[in-house]
């Protein structure tokens, strides 16, 4: 009967606690609710987002430089296109998505692609790697393009298309150089190269595109500097009458990219000076 | 037999009500007279209950613990009670503060102030089973930003954040995002590394073109001690490029 007892007793007991737990449960409930009412959505841990004013610039080239460029394009003969990343990223120009053979300016897509590759198997540059990248783009030399992109694979080039946005692209067929483009492409390539080459090969990388012999810096750089930093890759194919140049353009805390991209010119010497002519067009005498 | 006399059983819970209240008295007697010596208390898990007045803070910001002793419990007033911390990355609850439940048997812990995800519990003095559910406080870190305008096409744009320190202390790539105001999308402007002014402060800074006269923009890192500090939604990886910020976005 004892044993009885002690086991209602429990039993009362368990009531009064279970009835006391479920008031406090409801009161914890309605302090939580009022307390998360109270409180501002909880933000990410390490984030911050703030408002700023400032003094926009104008783009870099102006909309009126561009249309002049493409203007004195127009009355050149053969086929063109021209392409420019203003300052603000903006991209302007004509037949910005006209197909063209790269020529030699495909190296630059390679360069990137070398690089990438070397990041990814956490290798620093060796002299192996710099006896194919300099003459590469230093002199443009054609066996050590071929032996690039036999290292990196045409995968790894279509890699580097898609990720700076180049819906132009279209490999080779054949020889690395009839690499299909366009001048959008290009001058988005260009304006990407911050983003797309490995952070640490960024310096050596700017190094080669700014350090090309003095005989193949026609064109843009040879208008531009000595105002301009110029990092640039051009490409020809004589017997194609191809005459190509992409570059990016930089001063103090502007700067834009540009691509020309031309096939049927009469001349090297023709192609040269129509790119040197849209580049006076857009930089408007600040050169 | 038992009998189910309801007169019986009331004349009983009487006499019980009677003896805990007489006991409550004595002991109460002793903790007066006697302040030295906490009065022995014969809590047990499930006995004791607490709430936090935050779950949620800012570093530097306190919070308090506040509950009560369970009715059934035989000393009510005067029960020593310690709340105990188990700071990020657990795994030890360690005495954090002493109180005294009251004459109702509530008890507080006041200015509370983590300075990193914390649980927190009370328990008697003395008697670690008898430990409340576990509290847990999220602590956020203290971010200051500031734009200044440099003149044509130049803002700087700074962060400033306090937070927990820990052992660890690595530079974090921090991303830099402008977009236009009413906009949700963010576009990448740069990319920098943070650096640790003193422990606890860590400070990033960049110059941006701004892309309107009035724009608005977002810094986002993800640092060593991210995991010490916010809720666990929040440590997420930081965008890499152009993104559009998800509607319960600040």
């Amino acid at each position: 009967m004892r044993a009885e007892r002690r086991l209602r007793a429990r039993r009362t007991g368990c009531v009064l606690a279970a009835s006391v737990l479920a008031a406090s449960v409801l009161a914890a409930c309605v302090l939580v609710t009022v307390v998360a009412a109270s409180q501002p959505a909880a933000a990410s841990a390490v984030e911050f987002q703030g408002e700023g004013r400032g003094i926009p610039v104008a783009p870099y080239p102006s909309a009126s430089s561009i249309a002049a460029a493409v203007r004195y394009l127009d009355s050149r003969g053969g086929a063109s296109g021209l392409a420019v990343v203003d300052s603000t990223g903006h991209l302007a120009g004509v037949r910005l998505h006209e197909h063209f053979r790269t020529a030699s300016v495909v190296k630059a897509m390679m360069l990137v692609a070398y690089l990438q590759m070397l990041d990814a198997r956490h290798r620093s540059l060796d002299a192996a790697d710099r006896a194919l990248l300099y003459p590469m783009i230093h002199v443009s030399d054609n066996n050590a393009a071929s032996a690039v992109l036999a290292a990196v694979g045409g995968e790894a080039l279509t890699r580097v298309a898609r990720h700076a946005g180049m819906g132009d692209y279209a490999p080779a067929v054949g020889w690395w150089a009839f690499t299909q483009t366009s001048a959008a492409d290009q001058a988005r390539l260009f304006a990407a190269l911050g983003q797309l080459i490995p952070s640490r090969f960024y310096g050596y990388a700017r190094g080669l595109l700014s350090g090309i012999e003095g005989s193949q810096s026609w064109g843009v750089p040879a208008v531009a500097r000595p105002g301009w930093q110029v990092f640039f890759k051009g490409g020809w194919l004589p017997m194609e009458k191809v005459f190509n140049q992409v570059a990016r353009l930089e001063r103090r805390d502007l700067s834009f990219t540009v691509a020309v991209l031309t096939s049927g010119e009469p001349s090297m010497a023709y192609g040269e000076q129509t790119i040197e002519g849209v580049t006076r067009a857009l930089l408007g005498g600040s050169s | 037999m038992w009998h189910r006399d309801p007169h019986a059983r009331s004349l009983r819970l009487a006499a019980v009500i009677v003896l805990a209240l007489a006991s409550g008295v004595i002991a109460s007697a002793r903790a007066s007279t006697a302040p030295a010596s906490p009065p022995p208390t014969a809590l047990s898990s499930g006995e004791l209950y607490a709430t936090l007045s935050s779950t949620e803070l800012t570093l530097g910001a306190a919070t308090s613990v506040t509950g009560r002793l369970a009715a059934g419990v035989a000393a009510r007033a005067g029960v020593a009670l310690a709340l105990q911390a188990d700071p990020y990355p657990y795994g030890r609850f360690a005495t954090l503060a002493h109180a005294t439940s009251s004459a109702d048997g509530s008890f507080s812990f006041d200015g509370i102030r983590p300075d990193r995800n914390t649980r927190l519990r009370v328990v008697g003095e003395g008697v670690p089973s008898s430990a409340s559910r576990v509290l847990e406080v999220t602590v956020d870190p203290r971010i200051l930003g500031g734009a200044r305008s440099l003149g044509p096409g130049r803002v700087r744009l700074t962060i400033r954040v306090r937070h927990a320190i820990t052992e660890e202390k690595h530079a974090a790539a921090v991303r830099w995002f402008l977009g236009a105001r009413g906009s949700r999308v963010f576009r990448l402007a740069a990319n920098t590394v943070s650096r640790e002014l003193a422990p606890g402060v860590t400070y990033a800074s960049v110059v941006v073109d701004p892309p309107f006269k009035r724009f608005v923009w977002r810094a986002c890192m993800n640092p060593s001690w991210e995991g010490a500090m916010g809720t666990a939604w929040s440590h997420r990886r930081c965008p890499e490029a152009t993104f559009v910020a998800g509607r319960d976005a600040r």
